[in-house]
C-alpha cells in the first residue's frame, strides 16, 4: 500500500500544487488518460471546497490522503467549512446548461461520473469526501 | 514569487481573432482567460479561435467561460473553434460535453473553416 497526504490552504492560488502532487503520487498505477481524469477530478472537488465551502477565506485548510494498492486509487479530501453534502447536488441538465451559456456548476457533476464518491460529516466539523477510482471506471462519457 | 500558471497572446488577422492560452486554465486562472475572452468580443472579434497548443490543462471553470463566450458570440452573430488540444485537454471538452457544441480542429487552417 502507497500512501502520501497533502494539506494546502483553502486559495485557489494552491491547486497546481494538488496537482502536480497527484501526478507525482499516481506515477504509473494508471495511464496518463486515467490520471488527467483523476487529477481533474480532484482539482474540481477542491475548487469547490474553497470557492463554495469556505468562501475564499484562505485562512481554511483542506487535507488530501492519497492511498494506492496498485489495483485501485483512494483520495480522501478533508476541510473545515461549513457541513456540505456535494452529493445531494442534482446533475445539471446538459443541453440546457450549453445552450443557456452557463458559466459554473460542473464540478460535482464530473467528479461524480469519473471517480465513485462518497460524503461523511464530521460531527466536530467539517466534511470529508472520499474518492475512489475502481480499475473498472474507464470510459465514461456525459 | 511564483511563475505564472498562465499567459495568454492574441492576434488579429484578416478580421480573425486568435487566443492562444499557454499554461494552466483553472479555478484561479480562469479570471484571466475570462477578461482575454470579454476584451476581445467587447473590441468587435467575434470570430475567435481559441489555439490550444499551449495548453496543459483546463477545468470546468474554463469550459464554463468557454460555454459563456459561445452565446455571446451566437447573440452577435459571431462564431469559435477550437483548434490544436493536447489528448488530455481534448478528453476533457468531451467529458463535459463541449466537443459536441463546438468543433475541436487539429490544426489552426482547419478552424479557420468553421468560423
Amino acid at each position: 500500500m502507497k500512501k502520501s497526504s497533502l494539506t494546502i490552504k483553502a486559495d485557489t492560488s494552491d491547486l497546481h500544487m494538488v496537482r502536480k502532487a497527484l501526478t507525482d503520487f499516481i506515477g504509473s498505477d494508471a495511464d496518463s488518460n486515467e490520471t488527467g481524469r483523476i487529477i481533474l477530478a480532484i482539482d474540481e472537488a477542491i475548487a469547490n471546497i474553497i470557492i463554495h465551502g469556505y468562501k475564499r477565506d484562505n485562512s481554511g485548510k483542506i487535507i488530501i490522503d492519497m492511498e494506492s494498492d496498485g489495483s485501485s486509487l483512494k483520495f480522501i479530501i478533508t476541510d473545515y467549512a461549513p457541513w456540505f453534502n456535494p452529493l445531494e447536488v442534482p446533475s445539471p441538465d446538459m443541453d440546457s446548461y450549453f445552450d443557456t451559456g452557463k458559466n459554473g456548476g460542473l464540478g460535482v457533476d464530473i467528479y461524480k461520473k469519473i471517480m465513485d464518491v462518497s460524503y461523511e460529516k464530521n460531527e466536530t466539523g467539517g466534511n470529508r469526501l472520499i474518492m475512489v477510482k475502481p480499475a473498472d471506471k474507464k470510459n465514461i462519457r456525459i | 514569487m511564483s511563475e505564472a500558471l498562465l499567459k495568454i497572446s492574441e492576434s488579429v488577422n484578416d478580421g480573425i481573432c486568435v487566443i492562444t492560452p499557454s499554461g494552466d486554465i483553472d479555478a484561479h486562472t480562469a479570471p484571466q482567460f475570462k477578461e482575454s475572452i470579454e476584451k476581445n468580443i467587447a473590441a468587435g472579434n467575434i470570430r475567435i479561435i481559441f489555439d490550444f497548443s499551449s495548453l496543459n490543462y483546463i477545468s470546468s471553470a474554463g469550459i464554463g467561460l468557454l460555454n459563456a463566450a459561445l452565446n455571446s458570440l451566437k447573440g452577435k452573430g459571431g462564431k469559435m473553434s477550437i483548434a490544436c488540444a493536447s489528448p488530455s485537454v481534448h478528453d476533457t471538452l468531451e467529458l463535459m460535453y463541449f466537443t459536441k457544441k463546438v468543433p475541436v480542429r487539429k490544426d489552426i487552417d482547419s478552424a479557420k473553416k468553421d468560423i
